[in-house]
């Protein structure tokens, strides 16, 4: 098992040379600066302690409220320098482990890290993959809630949500090419088309901006009928050029598909939300995303019919994060 | 459809201020040939017929044989185009026009026609075409590849509910541009289009019918196997009959059948090149010139994803 410490402090690792000297343990020192990088990345079997020395209480915070969300993590905390006053609440934050400035100067048993693993046990890797493929599995955080009706979702709380990114490509060039009520008449006709593809799976436009935006599905939801009518949106690409829109260009978008939680807030008024999932999708969609594609990542489509996965290839990986592509139509 | 009193009213005050008896006669015959007002109102030939008495009538019996959309058409045309070589400027149109929208048509701005609204009603003849008359049509023909094994192989029950869901998704893209389905066979079927931009409309439905069906075949179909299903579109005269056996010995459809058999693979579109030409570019683009020497002139959009 991999035990990763986050130090800047090279001495910490002197903590665990009895663990490794003890199978099936191994420890590697990273940088801090390497943490947040990495927790997106630790989808193996992977126990991690953090050195707070250099961390103020309220950046610890900060930091737990991160780990917290991805429940699949354990952790420990190192802190030599006894920051933190109140212990238990790190605890309530997720952590498995503490060491104080006694146990920072000591080396560790193997018989208290076991203990420690016990205290919250690591999901291998074969029943996380398991469990993916199970309707009601957990992806990300299974203590929010999943809302199956916009009716159970309240402004102001956080939830899980199927998400999606869409925007029309070369959007600079369509700007050139029409004037500018002609540019508003598309603008308006393509955002009544993605609405009306996505009413039937509840799907409701939350950020929308001239030429695209962002668009949350309740996750209580079936993904399988959301996955179809992004590839129905696609499919129709001319259908939609030639019968929803009075301009005559062709239009060509690009759909990412990405699972995560945000605080729900109505839309106009989502000024203000910081969510790591929204900013996710949203990098997603402008850097990663090809135009006149659509990328759905790895979580959401294994929970997909193996016939609907069938219509996807490997795209690569965007912040650790594995997308597929949905194959097209020879002539598209 | 019952014409209301008072729209049948406004039509007779309409041609009793606008045209002569004369003109009233020469009108209604394009509608109904040999008519003979005299007969109808029970006037003796040689008594002129008072022009209140002659709209009245003719108003009445346009009315009875159904053809009162056919008539307004008429009168549009004399407005707008003229009338043996004479504009007719038409007392009370607007009002007219305006109450036969309410009765449930729309005017159908390419065949200059009024027909039946298809939100409220869906007839085989758009509550217009009339039996034997000549009509430029577009028709859609569909069959599904392998049905004589696929009825072997499955419970009629479960052959029923796949070809139903494909039935389903054929009509909705169908009826939603305005077509009809005409016929449909155990294992195919036929629909047509003859108004507002009808080649197109056959290659919009058939191009939807081909992607939902892809999407139907991954998630809802309830064979262990996709539907396969070829389409053919084309276009040409038709004399149009209630009868739907007339059907087989048309030209159009002899062609139409010839393309989907012989030209059409399985999951794939096959177009004429009279439909192909006509139309949106953007649409046309999506096709396929196919290489036979014998039929140049046929187009085909496989849906193969890769």
């Amino acid at each position: 098992m991999d035990i990763i410490v986050f130090s800047d402090n090279k001495n910490i690792k002197k903590i665990f040379t009895k663990i490794e000297k003890s199978n099936p343990y191994k420890a590697r020192l990273l940088p801090l600066s390497e943490l947040k990088k990495s927790i997106r990345s630790l989808t193996q079997q992977t126990f991690f302690y953090i050195d707070i020395s250099t961390y103020t209480e309220k950046e610890l915070f900060g930091l737990l409220n991160l780990l917290s969300k991805a429940d699949t993590l354990s952790f420990g905390i190192i802190d030599p320098k006894e920051t933190v006053k109140d212990k238990a609440l790190l605890f309530f934050k997720g952590a498995s482990d503490y060491l104080g400035r006694e146990q920072s100067k000591e080396e560790m048993l193997p018989s208290r890290l076991k203990n420690v693993l016990a205290f919250k046990p690591i999901t291998k890797v074969s029943d996380r993959q398991q469990t993916r493929h199970t309707e009601n599995a957990p992806i990300g955080s299974s203590k929010l809630p999943r809302a199956k009706n916009w009716d159970n979702i309240q402004s102001g709380s956080e939830y899980l949500f199927y998400m999606m990114f869409i925007e029309l490509d070369g959007y600079h060039d369509i700007q050139q090419r029409v004037g500018e009520k002609a540019i508003e008449s598309l603008l308006s006709s393509f955002q009544r088309v993605v609405e009306n593809y996505l009413a039937h799976e509840k799907g409701r436009l939350w950020i929308w901006n001239d030429f695209g935006g962002i668009i949350l599905f309740p996750a209580g939801n079936n993904i399988q009928g959301i996955i179809a009518a992004c590839m129905r949106l696609m499919l129709s690409r001319r259908l939609i050029s030639i019968e929803q829109c009075a301009q005559k260009v062709l239009l060509s978008y690009r759909i990412v598909l990405h699972m995560g939680s945000t605080i729900y807030h109505e839309r106009g008024k989502t000024g203000r939300i910081i969510s790591d999932a929204v900013n996710s999708l949203s990098h997603m969609g402008s850097k990663f995303a090809r135009p006149g594609n659509f990328y759905v990542t790895d979580d959401l489509l294994s929970k997909a019919p193996d016939a609907l996965q069938e219509c996807f290839t490997k795209a690569g990986e965007f912040q650790d994060i594995k997308l597929f592509r949905m194959k097209l139509p020879a002539r598209y | 459809m019952t014409i209301k009193t008072h729209l049948k009213n406004t039509t007779v005050k309409a041609l009793c201020e606008s045209m002569t008896v004369r003109t009233m006669i020469q009108l209604v015959r394009e509608c109904i040939q040999d008519y003979n007002l005299h007969e109808q109102t029970g006037f003796p030939q040689s008594i002129s017929i008072p022009s209140a008495d002659a709209a009245k009538q003719i108003v009445e019996d346009i009315c009875k044989l159904k053809l009162f959309p056919q008539f307004v058409q008429l009168l549009i045309q004399a407005q707008n185009i003229g009338f043996k070589g004479r504009k007719y400027p038409i007392a009370y149109l607007s009002y007219i026009i305006h109450g036969i929208q309410t009765h449930g048509y729309v005017f159908d701005s390419e065949n200059h026609m009024f027909i039946e609204d298809s939100n409220l009603c869906k007839s085989l003849n758009w509550g217009v075409l009339r039996e034997g008359v000549e009509y430029n049509m577009t028709f859609l023909r569909f069959d599904i590849a392998g049905n004589s094994r696929l009825v072997r192989s499955y419970p009629e029950k479960t052959i029923k509910k796949a070809y139903q869901g494909l039935f389903a998704i054929l009509s909705a893209a169908v009826e939603k541009r305005n077509g009809r389905v005409w016929n449909l066979q155990g294992d195919g079927g036929l629909t047509a289009f003859c108004f507002f931009r009808k080649d197109q409309s056959a290659v919009l439905s058939a191009v939807e019918s081909l992607h939902e069906l892809f999407l139907y075949n991954k998630l809802a179909c309830p064979l262990n196997e996709p539907l396969k299903v070829r389409f053919a579109v084309h276009s040409g005269v038709y004399f149009f009959s209630n009868n739907m056996e007339a059907l087989k010995k048309n030209e159009t459809i002899k062609e139409l059948t010839e393309i989907e058999t012989r030209y059409t693979k399985p999951d794939s579109i096959t177009i004429s090149n009279k439909v192909y030409i006509s139309i949106d570019k953007r649409m046309a683009d999506l096709f396929q010139s196919l290489k036979q020497q014998s039929h140049n002139t046929l187009f085909n959009y496989e849906l193969c994803l890769e």
